[in-house]
């Protein structure tokens, strides 16, 4: 479960749930675009730190005392260098009386080639921590010594969108010709090679969002979202020259949160991190379609790492050779949990062609773990969570009663044509399983024994009911029958519709633990209830 | 001293209704759970609708209502409306669209031919 507040929980068990919302954003740029970027100035102070300003990083900036106007050290209202961090650019320069400068700063960012694919902008921060921005700056676009677009503009945000297409370029300056206050010197967080879109429900015309995971990992999760957009003043037809079609390219990153209003206030949960993988914008449809997958998008190339190793090094080295974006904050997008590097595989003599997301999903099987992107768009190899909150699916909100199928009976498991078993039954299915990851047989044998373990729950449950989005996959939860019992389940699948409000579908497995005891029957929220 | 009209389209004022009824509407999606109760998840909030009528416009006072609803009179469908709101309890401004127009005619001149005015004319203003 995603944390959300009490007030949220407690309004997912009303009849009437509050109005929900779904935001996306969507970063228009060229994949790659801002990490072959490269910044150069007319002059900066010794503490400025302009070489990272271009990057996807969101950091935090903090005011900071310096000779400048009202920026003294004596009122205690400012840190003291050099205990910042990160001061982003900052000119050697100061603005004069009227806010102009005798020399303008000007920043340069010179690409790693030529970018013929093209971006509708640049966004801009100056100073979110002073509050401060350039009020009149120039933006220029050119081909090695060309000018190939020029503009001015006229600022009154800390954060500027700057609407100049761009293609066919191979550096970009920013000139800033009058800076918002006298006696200051000019500053700059960060540059977006690019804009930012964001959607709500206002535009969007269909929004839904699928996710599976497997508790074995003997299938790669799936994690993805399709939406609709109205068309009908044509901005996506391929054939308008002046349409938003020209910025689109597969891989660009879209975010997703989800939304409640409670007590008038929006709550919001991030609801994931995606990338473009398709759209579908007929020239005549009042709609465009857009569909965006999750992190194994990047991950299909084959992989050419060591095939002798901890399983930990082995995935370590699929994530680095697929060369994913980083978060924000600069940190990689996976997550290998630290018992991976108890378990060694050779597969050296095998010559299969595996791509680099099978070789992580056959890291986590051979460590009975699971695979999965989180909401951050991590994703995450990890032993299946065990301290899911409690949550329960109601009659109360359920719009169909759960359904109930049973696998076939387990007679056994077999890892590997034998090197490992674990016995269930005197009869039925005998269930194979094949990883090359899995080199002896005590790995085997723990593998087939934690098989056994899960499927030897033969209730696959499933039904529909008013979703709250804070559930995710490979959750535990309760989902109450129609004869009022409790049932427990991890869930596998989950699908989220979005048409004003939230509709959900869930399938999961049931699990072994006791949910009479897990599940007090005493609520505390919404459809959560406390553990006992 | 004149009163500020109740309802402007487009900072036009509209002639004072003889009668103005206002509408207020939560949009719910709405079905029944397995135990046969409703259930619903609030769409939208406040969706507001205004229904005016004038027992009697002149022709020019009718015809200067629809033309500011009229596309090919340089009217507009979807309008920014201000008017008095019941649940804000004061005057808001909202997009809103307009519903029919409809009117019965009083009388013609009878020298003349000429229509003389309109009455029992309606129309709704309803939030997009």
């Amino acid at each position: 479960m995603i944390a959300t507040s009490d007030k949220w929980r407690i309004a997912q068990l009303d009849s009437l749930a509050p109005e929900a919302f779904v935001e996306i954003t969507y970063k228009v740029t060229e994949p790659g675009l801002q990490e072959s970027a490269v910044e150069s100035n007319n002059g900066a102070m010794s503490f400025s730190d302009h070489n990272n300003i271009v990057d996807m990083t969101g950091r935090e900036h903090q005011t900071y005392a310096t000779l400048e106007h009202n920026l003294w050290a004596l009122g205690g209202d400012h840190e003291l260098l050099p205990n910042v961090d990160d001061t982003g650019f900052v000119s050697s320069v100061i603005s004069g009386g009227d806010g102009s400068f005798s020399t303008s700063p000007v920043i340069t960012i010179t690409l790693d080639a030529l970018h013929a694919q093209a971006i509708p902008g640049i966004t801009i921060t100056w100073s979110t921590a002073y509050g401060e921005y350039a009020s009149r700056f120039r933006v220029r676009a050119f081909n090695g010594n060309t000018e190939i677009a020029s503009q001015e503009f006229e600022n009154t945000s800390v954060e500027t969108d700057c609407q100049i297409a761009l293609s066919g370029y191979n550096k970009v300056q920013i000139e800033i010709l009058e800076w918002c206050l006298p006696n200051r010197r000019a500053r700059m967080e960060r540059l977006f090679l690019g804009a930012t879109q964001t959607y709500n429900k206002n535009n969007l015309l269909s929004y839904t969002h699928k996710q599976s995971a497997d508790l074995l990992s003997a299938e790669l999760p799936k994690n993805n979202i399709t939406f609709s957009l109205n068309n009908a003043d044509g901005l996506w037809n391929p054939d308008n020259p002046s349409g938003h079609i020209r910025y689109l390219a597969e891989r660009q990153e879209v975010r997703v949160r989800y939304g409640f209003k409670l007590d008038g206030v929006i709550e919001w949960i991030d609801a994931g991190t995606f990338w473009i993988s398709g759209w579908d914008t007929p020239s005549n449809g009042l709609e465009a379609k857009f569909t965006a997958r999750d992190m194994l998008e990047f991950m299909s190339d084959i992989y050419t790492g060591p095939k002798k190793g901890s399983l930990y090094e082995i995935a370590t080295a699929a994530f680095v050779q697929a060369d994913l974006p980083t978060l924000d904050n600069g940190d990689p997008r996976w997550f290998i949990a630290d018992n991976l590097k108890e378990y060694m595989a050779d597969f050296s003599d095998n010559n299969t062609d595996y791509k680099l997301a099978e070789i992580v999903q056959l890291c986590a099987n051979a460590a009975c773990c699971v695979m999965f992107q989180d909401r951050r768009g991590v994703v995450r190899v990890e032993s299946i969570r065990e301290n899911s909150a409690g949550y329960a699916i109601r009659k109360m909100i359920s719009y169909t009663h759960p359904e109930f199928t049973l696998t076939k009976p387990l007679k056994s498991v077999s890892v590997n044509n034998g090197m490992g078993i674990a016995e269930h039954s005197a009869s039925g299915e005998v269930q194979k399983l094949e990883n090359s990851l899995i080199s002896d047989e005590t790995r085997a044998n723990h593998v087939a024994e934690w098989v056994r373990r899960t499927l030897e729950n033969r209730k696959i449950i499933s039904g529909d009911y008013r979703a709250d989005p804070s559930m995710d996959v490979l959750d535990k939860i309760a989902v109450e029958s129609k004869y009022g019992t409790n049932n427990a389940i991890y869930v596998t699948e989950i699908e989220y519709k979005f048409a004003g409000a939230f509709h959900g579908k869930y399938t999961g497995r049931s699990t072994d633990f006791d949910v009479e005891t897990w599940y007090s029957g005493e609520l505390v929220s919404g459809g959560g209830v406390k553990r006992a | 001293m004149a009163i500020d009209a109740l309802v402007y389209v487009n900072g036009y004022a509209l002639p004072e209704p003889s009668t103005y009824s206002g509408n207020t509407s939560t949009l719910v999606d709405s079905a029944r759970n397995v135990s046969g109760y409703m259930i619903g998840a609030v769409i939208r909030d406040d969706v507001a609708k205004v229904e005016l009528t004038w027992r009697y416009l002149t022709a020019e006072q009718w015809a200067y209502v629809n033309k500011l609803f009229s596309r090919v009179h340089g009217g507009a469908f979807i309008n920014a409306v201000r008017f008095y709101d019941q649940t804000a309890g004061g005057y808001i401004t909202r997009q809103m669209y307009v519903g029919d127009r409809k009117a019965g005619m009083w009388r013609r001149d009878p020298q003349t031919g000429a229509v003389l005015g309109w009455t029992d004319c309606s129309l709704s203003l309803v939030e997009v």
